[in-house]
């Protein structure tokens, strides 16, 4: 009971305070990724080009663009994609990757995500 | 007024049905109410886009379904007799409901602070739960692709319960443009 009581308290002391942090990560990603969705048709599978070395990092700019661009597929390993992006801030570069190679680059956002498609 | 429709009308008509239910309290009937409420339509929601029905046509059709449920509850359920609902409804439970009232309204800054906060939810709300829950609410055939091998990381043979409850609430309160 004092558990509870204890957990309770601290829940609506913090939650007073406004003590629960906003995390600025998560929208500005979303919103990077949402700024492509227009060119990208709502039943397309999307080829996943990660631009990070840190592996956190990198699953959840995966994560959050699959949940930013659903119902679309986003996957990494490129299986039967005819369009690709990337993480947001990806450099130039980017283009030269191998997992690019047949893509050519139709847009790069203002958060730094490039769209590719692939050549006909 | 479209959430107190949305999820109003299918606890109305469950509470209204479980009048069938004799040994049921009063609290334990609105508690099953809220359940059922909840539940039936998400398996309801799911059984529709499983079938071919779109988003577009379960905006409308869901409150007409409902509506109708809870009509035909009202018309063919009798009702309990006002002092054998008192009795069920007897002073250890008003006391009850009293402390659960108070903790809620206690609770309701917490809730706000973290809508606030995390809009879209922690790791799993994103990674799993909404992200299901965007696909069933896709349109056309978009919900197969939630079952997708490229999504096994998102764990896509979890129950559709929770998911298939915010994709109802998304398309019928807020549709989301794909």
């Amino acid at each position: 009971m004092a558990a509870i009581a204890a957990s309770l308290a601290w829940a609506v002391v913090h939650s007073w305070r406004g003590a629960v942090p906003a995390d600025p990560t998560v929208d500005a990603l979303l919103r990077s990724y949402l700024s492509v969705a227009p060119v990208l048709p709502p039943d397309a599978r999307v080829g996943f080009l990660p631009v990070t070395a840190d592996p956190t990092l990198a699953t959840t700019t995966h994560f959050l663009a699959q949940y930013a661009l659903a119902p679309r597929v986003v996957d990494l390993e490129f299986r039967d994609v005819a369009l690709a992006v990337t993480g947001p801030g990806a450099p130039p570069a980017v283009d030269e990757d191998a997992r690019l190679v047949g893509f050519e680059l139709i847009l790069v956002s203002d958060g730094g995500v490039r769209v590719y498609r692939r050549r006909p | 007024m479209i959430p107190v429709l949305v999820f109003g009308l299918p606890v109305m008509a469950a509470w209204v049905w479980l009048r069938r239910v004799p040994c049921l309290r009063s609290y334990e009937r609105t508690g099953a109410a809220v359940l059922f409420g909840v539940a039936v339509p998400s398996i309801v929601y799911i059984t529709w886009r499983f079938s071919g029905g779109s988003v577009d046509a379960y905006r409308t059709a869901d409150p007409v379904l409902w509506l109708i449920v809870l009509t035909a509850g009202t018309l063919a359920v009798p009702r309990r007799s006002g002092a054998r609902a008192a009795a069920a409804f007897g002073r250890g439970t008003i006391g009850l409901a009293i402390v659960a009232g108070l903790l809620c309204v206690i609770y309701l800054p917490v809730v706000r602070e973290h809508l606030r906060a995390t809009p879209h939810g922690a790791w799993d709300a994103w990674a799993i739960w909404n992200l299901r829950a965007r696909f069933l609410a896709g349109p056309g055939d978009a919900w197969r692709a939630a079952f997708d091998d490229a999504l096994a990381w998102s764990h896509t043979d979890y129950p559709l319960l929770l998911p298939a409850t915010v994709a109802r609430a998304g398309c019928s309160i807020r549709p989301r443009p794909p």
